[in-house]
């Protein structure tokens, strides 16, 4: 959570604070809490001053104007004119005696509060020499001092064109203009982590920079003040119908309260803090949450539904509040103006059911605010308010992130009781809102509750040292030094330990090591207390040491490498890798004609697009084609992941898989089939894979990518025996259904079976003795005998015939039709002698012979 | 004896050829088969004794003259056409080389060959666990208890555990409301997630082997979120070493080695508190800017390109006691340190990428370019 800070708060509760605000940004950020920015109140409030009218007299050449003659105290530019200065003005709430805000040269305004800002000069206005300008609040970007509107006596006449008058600073004249507002300050953004919610206001925020800066820490005192004389009955009953999910509800009558605008002080600390001024009730409960980081709220008790009993004759007005789950079909307006459906997952404060007797009203009220998340605006403060209820309550921190998923509703006060709060906090928070009310709005504390239904833990003093159990750890100084790896003195580690509010007793070896209440939810071991020590000591000051000790003594595991090596031979072969998501949808499932039950479903899916995990990786490849068909290129991509198979009562099988693609328009047909076979080919031969053969499938077959690929384009590759995948172009419906119009042609390989035989087929023979005898043969067959018949009966012809290589392939012009020209080098070599010419000639005639006989080829010279 | 005019006659001839045509013709005339000095041999049989022998030795000088005048004017003609040879066989050299096609790895291949390598150095190895994985190994024995918010279904994917509930009888899914769906679920386990993060390694690990321990999985993470800066699938890098009097200077050692092997030798990080759930003290890594340096000023101007002197970079921490113990280790015998970080935002950091998602989306003109 981020929080903002005003330095000049944080220094009321650390009055020997010296560093300044950079420093403590600094120092916050290495040893407890990132501070991502910092930013002065008083940018863009240079050369501004308080100034006080002197003398208001007619412009002599202009009707509207004015020349007002202002006094600026002991501006050195100004020291010949005795503080005084003359300033052409418009404004029509201009009094003598009035403090306003002078630009004097040099300051940035922006004139009527639009367009650019502009730098102040010394200039003649009608032929009278102005010297600054009296300014109205948008003119130097103080609407937060007209928007919100100050107490009576505070700023009255803040209308938009008028000039902002300062008279209730009573601020000296010349004193500049952010010290008189209060805005000569810093404000840090700090990212408070989600284990210390404790530091999630300004109280423990400011301990913890005591303790890190060594400064004393101190919270300004606050008790109840509950007016003894008052005649009021104690009319308030809090019911808490399940404890566990609030351990502690507080409430806080008081009676005779004024709602009306905060004043500037409590306002300018909101600003800062990000919040908005609303009125001045709301403005202390947001203020008290913002010091103590305990959420609160404030009820009109008048809103309260009420149930009136008669006892002793005597009629009794009585209000409730129960806290219980909601019900279906119960709906509240929450304070941000929208209506939310609730439901029994959601913790709920209600009022009583004013109908319903004594004995049965429970749970049968309304709804009057989302436990711990927002209040309902029907019950909540306004102008005509008198009679507040506070509350200061406990929720349980997982029913109330719940419930803001559930709602798609948070707030200051949810983000904080979702970290979980210590249960000790309410009664420091309501002494402190009793304690401003009456400071600020008036008014008297005629009741206050407080339940603790499952509280085990009594608060101890104000300044909260934890008596529970559990929250105790026995450690030793010697273990904490060697899970830091530096050596730090015991008394030095205590330090840091009781600074941060920790208790330590025990021997020079034996600590016991007692965690205060606001820290409570982190109690655990030597780890909690080591990070303790470890960054008040500061881990930037740690030294950088390399690990001792062994390696794992265990054989690399090479699959990587095998991978890598994969991705490098077609990344060499002009492909192109590709990631895409492991997830699609079922429509992408059914189009590509598999079944969506068998594939590993999301219970929750993120949008119509994520809901299944891929069971076949060419789906995400021809949704890749599809996308960048447009571009018009030739697309050759790869991509080596995983399919998901389910697998009853285990986890799913990620079966990885390499899918190599060729798409885009051919040159001629068969470039896209023939292009991955070559590089089928070309990874068989750089991987070394033994006996690597393809193998026509037949067409009654029922293999997975029967029907996935073209029946008469596709052809099994294998290592021996083992069956690496396919190589073939895709069928024409699987096409379309993706609406791809070009051929598209896949290699699919299943990694499992491929990685294993890596390096298999790499067998070393000794170089050839005897020199090849090397003849080329060309000739004409019927196009009905394929060239893998042809080379096999080729390669029988003679143990002497060493390599056929297909060098010539030719239809069309000269050759018959239904026939095609081919030609191969041949190389002829015995592995005993150095073979004559004839020995091979004799070859050579028997291989033309078969052909002729066998395939009715005829020989071209 | 007529081979003195010829041996003039010759040199003359060989002295004027211009071409190696010329000179070959030459060498047939007078050295040929049928030539000049083969006709004096044949010649020689018609004669006897003392004056055969001399005539014998005078035509093989003539011989040696002749094949000399030849490979001097040979030489001398080669001499002069390497002379001419730039001008006589220029090629357009400014032409475009035949070059092989361009192929691309993908950045984040490149980025985990890269990390994986450097970590390798100091004995770390690269394993792989499941993506899909237990509850158990992705959050209980990570130290996250029951109702931690990473175990809430809006911010991780569960397994749907019957199939069948969600689709139609015609296999069309069901809207996302009435296809409500129970999570798998295993007795002990518990239930089926995708894994968030690369820790569930960490246990698995444990299980696998006894200390010492150096393991990095880099693998695909999934969060149901997406946006500019959060994609629902990306990768997440993991180191764990667990050893005997393993502390947080070595996860400096190893932090700071790491910086300046990947990002440069100037290089080093920072350890900042912070919190995760499965280590304790916790951390976040800064590395330090490789523009100003780390002082977070330029001729004492704020650095634009950090503004503080530090990058963050990713989180760190020693192993929680409570991960260790149900890895089966001893946290009394043994410690450990884990640390990770995003692999796309640490790229995106190194290439001033804005948008997360143009890892994933096959778009060939991103891929192209790496």
């Amino acid at each position: 959570m981020n929080l903002m800070v005003s330095y000049n708060w944080l220094r009321e509760y650390l009055p020997g604070l010296k560093a300044s605000p950079e420093e403590v940004a600094q120092k916050l950020s290495l040893h407890a809490f990132s501070v991502e920015r910092w930013w002065r109140t008083d940018e863009g409030l240079e050369n501004i001053v308080i100034g006080k009218i002197v003398k208001i007299e007619k412009h002599p050449n202009a009707d509207k104007l004015r020349v007002v003659m202002v006094e600026v105290g002991d501006v050195p530019l100004f020291a010949t004119k005795k503080g005084n200065v003359p300033i052409v003005c418009g404004g029509t709430n201009l009094f003598e005696g009035q403090l306003v805000a002078v630009a004097l040269p040099g300051a940035k305004v922006r004139w009527h509060g639009e367009g650019e800002q502009v730098e102040m000069k010394i200039t003649e206005i009608r032929g009278v020499k102005s010297e600054g300008m009296i300014c109205a609040a948008n003119e130097i970007g103080l609407e937060a001092l007209t928007l919100h509107p100050l107490p009576r006596g505070e700023g009255e006449g803040g209308g938009k064109r008028e000039i902002l008058d300062l008279t209730w600073t009573k601020a000296k004249p010349g004193t500049p203009l952010a010290k008189a507002l209060g805005l000569d300050d810093t404000v840090m953004e700090i990212e408070i982590t989600t284990n210390r919610p404790d530091a999630m206001g300004m109280i423990g925020l400011a301990r913890e920079v005591g303790a890190i800066l060594g400064v004393k820490f101190q919270i300004p005192s606050t008790k109840f003040q509950t007016n003894p004389k008052s005649q009021i009955q104690k009319s308030l009953e809090v019911k808490v119908e399940v404890p566990k999910l609030c351990p502690r509800y507080m409430a806080v009558v008081m009676e005779g309260v004024k709602v009306g605008p905060s004043p500037w002080w409590l306002k300018r600390r909101l600003i800062a803090s990000g919040v908005r001024p609303i009125n001045n009730i709301v403005d202390i409960t947001n203020y008290v949450l913002l010091e103590w980081g305990q959420p609160c709220h404030a009820f009109d008790a008048a809103k309260l539904q009420h149930t009136n009993n008669t006892r002793n004759g005597d009629e009794q007005t009585r209000t409730e509040i129960v806290v219980r789950m909601g019900k279906k079909g119960e709906k509240i307006l929450a304070l941000d103006g929208n209506t939310y459906d609730l439901d029994e997952n959601i913790l709920v404060i209600a009022d009583a059911n004013p109908s319903s007797s004594a004995k049965q009203h429970y749970g049968a009220g309304r709804p009057v605010a989302i436990a711990g998340i927002m209040g309902g605006e029907e019950t909540g403060v306004h102008a005509d308010t008198m009679r507040i209820v506070y509350e200061i309550a406990n929720f349980d921190p997982v029913t109330v992130r719940r419930g803001e998923h559930q709602l798609g509703l948070s707030s200051d006060s949810s983000a904080r009781f979702n970290k979980g709060l210590p249960t000790q906090l309410p009664e420091f928070a309501a002494a402190r809102l009793a304690e401003l009310t009456k400071q600020v709005a008036g008014g008297e504390v005629v009741q206050v509750v407080d339940r603790k239904p499952s509280l085990g833990l009594r608060p101890s003093s104000p300044l909260g040292r934890g008596q529970g159990e559990g929250n105790k750890v026995k450690v030793s100084p010697q273990d904490i030094s060697r899970m830091i790896g530096v050596e730090i003195p015991a008394t030095q580690m205590k330090k840091y330990l009781t600074g941060l509010g920790f208790k330590v007793a025990g021997s020079a070896n034996k600590w016991s090591v007692t965690f205060p209440y606001w820290r409570e939810i982190e109690a655990g071991g030597l780890a909690d207390i080591a990070e303790e020590v470890a960054r008040m000591y500061g881990y930037h000051n740690l030294p950088s040491v390399l690990p001792a000790g062994a390696p794992p003594d265990e054989p690399p595991n090479i699959q990587f490498a095998q991978e890598r090596m994969i991705k490098e031979i077609l990344r060499g072969a002009g492909l192109t890798e590709l990631y895409t998501y492991s997830f699609i949808s079922a429509d992408e499932i059914l189009r590509a004609g598999l079944k969506v039950e068998n594939a590993v479903a999301l219970q929750n899916p993120l949008s119509s697009e994520i809901t299944h995990m891929r069971p076949w990786l060419g789906i995400s490849m021809l949704l890749s084609i599809k996308k960048n068909e447009e571009a018009g290129k030739m697309l050759k991509f790869f991509e080596l992941s995983s399919e998901y198979h389910p697998r009853m009562g285990e986890l799913p099988e990620e079966r990885q898989k390499l899918i190599v693609s060729c798409a885009g328009r051919e040159e001629r047909d068969g470039q896209h089939f023939f292009g991955l076979k070559g590089i089928a080919e070309h990874l068989a031969y750089v991987l070394g894979l033994s006996d690597f053969s393809f193998e026509k499938i037949a067409k009654s077959e029922k293999t997975p990518w029967a029907s996935r690929y073209h029946p008469g384009r596709v052809l099994l590759c294998k290592a021996g025996r083992d069956i690496l995948g396919v190589v073939g172009e895709l069928h024409p419906s699987l096409l379309k259904a993706y609406g791809i119009e070009q051929r598209v042609a896949f290699l699919e390989w299943e990694a499992k079976v491929l990685l294993p035989l890596i390096g298999s087929g790499r067998v070393y023979r000794a170089p050839l003795s005897y020199p090849p005898v090397k003849r080329d043969i060309a000739f004409v067959a019927p196009k009905t005998v394929e060239y893998a018949t042809l080379v096999a009966a080729i390669q029988q012809i003679d143990p002497l015939l060493h390599k056929v290589e297909l060098f010539d392939l030719y239809e069309g012009k000269g050759v018959p039709e239904g026939s095609r020209s081919v030609a191969f080098h041949l190389s002829y070599v015995s592995p005993e002698r150095t073979l004559t010419a004839q020995e091979a000639e004799r070859v050579h005639e028997k291989l033309v012979k078969m052909l002729k006989d066998k395939f009715g080829a005829k020989i071209r010279n | 004896m007529k081979s003195n005019n010829i041996l003039q006659e010759a040199k003359q001839a060989i002295e004027q050829a211009q071409s190696q045509s010329v000179l070959e013709e030459l060498r047939v005339k007078y050295l040929g088969r049928k030539g000049i000095v083969a006709e004096f041999f044949a010649q020689l049989t018609k004669l006897k004794g003392d004056e055969r022998a001399r005539q014998g030795q005078e035509l093989n000088a003539l011989k040696h003259e002749i094949t000399r005048a030849l490979e001097q004017r040979e030489n001398a003609m080669q001499t002069l056409a390497l002379e001419k040879l730039a001008e006589a066989e220029a090629l357009d050299v400014t032409l475009p080389g035949a070059r092989l096609p361009y192929g691309h790895l993908h950045i984040t291949t490149q980025a985990i060959e890269e990390i994986s390598r450097i970590f390798a150095q100091l004995g770390f190895q690269r394993m792989r666990y499941p993506e899909i994985d237990w509850d158990y190994y992705a959050f209980e024995s990570l130290n996250m208890p029951k109702g931690h918010p990473a175990r809430d279904e809006w911010e991780t994917f569960f397994i749907a555990g019957s199939q069948q509930t969600l689709t139609r009888p015609n296999g069309h899914p069901l809207p996302e409301r009435e296809g409500r769906v129970r999570a798998a679920e295993h007795p002990k386990l518990g239930r089926m997630v995708l894994t968030p993060h690369t820790s569930n390694g960490q246990v698995r690990e444990m299980e696998r082997r006894r200390p010492p321990i150096r393991m990095i999985n880099i693998a695909k993470c999934y969060r149901r979120q997406s946006d500019v800066t959060h994609a629902p699938m990306f990768h997440q890098f993991e180191g764990l070493l667990i050893d005997r009097n393993v502390s947080v200077t070595h996860l400096k050692g190893t932090l700071d080695y790491f910086a300046r092997a990947y990002y440069g030798k100037d290089r080093r990080t920072r350890l900042r508190p912070f919190h995760f759930r499965f280590t304790e003290p916790s951390f976040e890594i800064d590395i330090s800017c490789g523009i100003c340096g780390g002082t977070g000023e330029i001729h004492g101007e704020r650095c634009k390109v950090c503004k503080s002197g530090w990058h963050e970079l990713g989180g760190a921490g020693m192993v929680h006691p409570n991960v260790l113990k149900a890895g089966g280790i001893d946290p009394k015998e043994y410690s450990g340190f884990a640390c990770g970080w995003g692999i796309e935002r640490m790229l995106m950091m190194k290439l001033k990428l804005s948008d997360i998602r143009a890892f994933y989306i096959a778009d060939l003109n991103f891929l192209e370019q790496f």
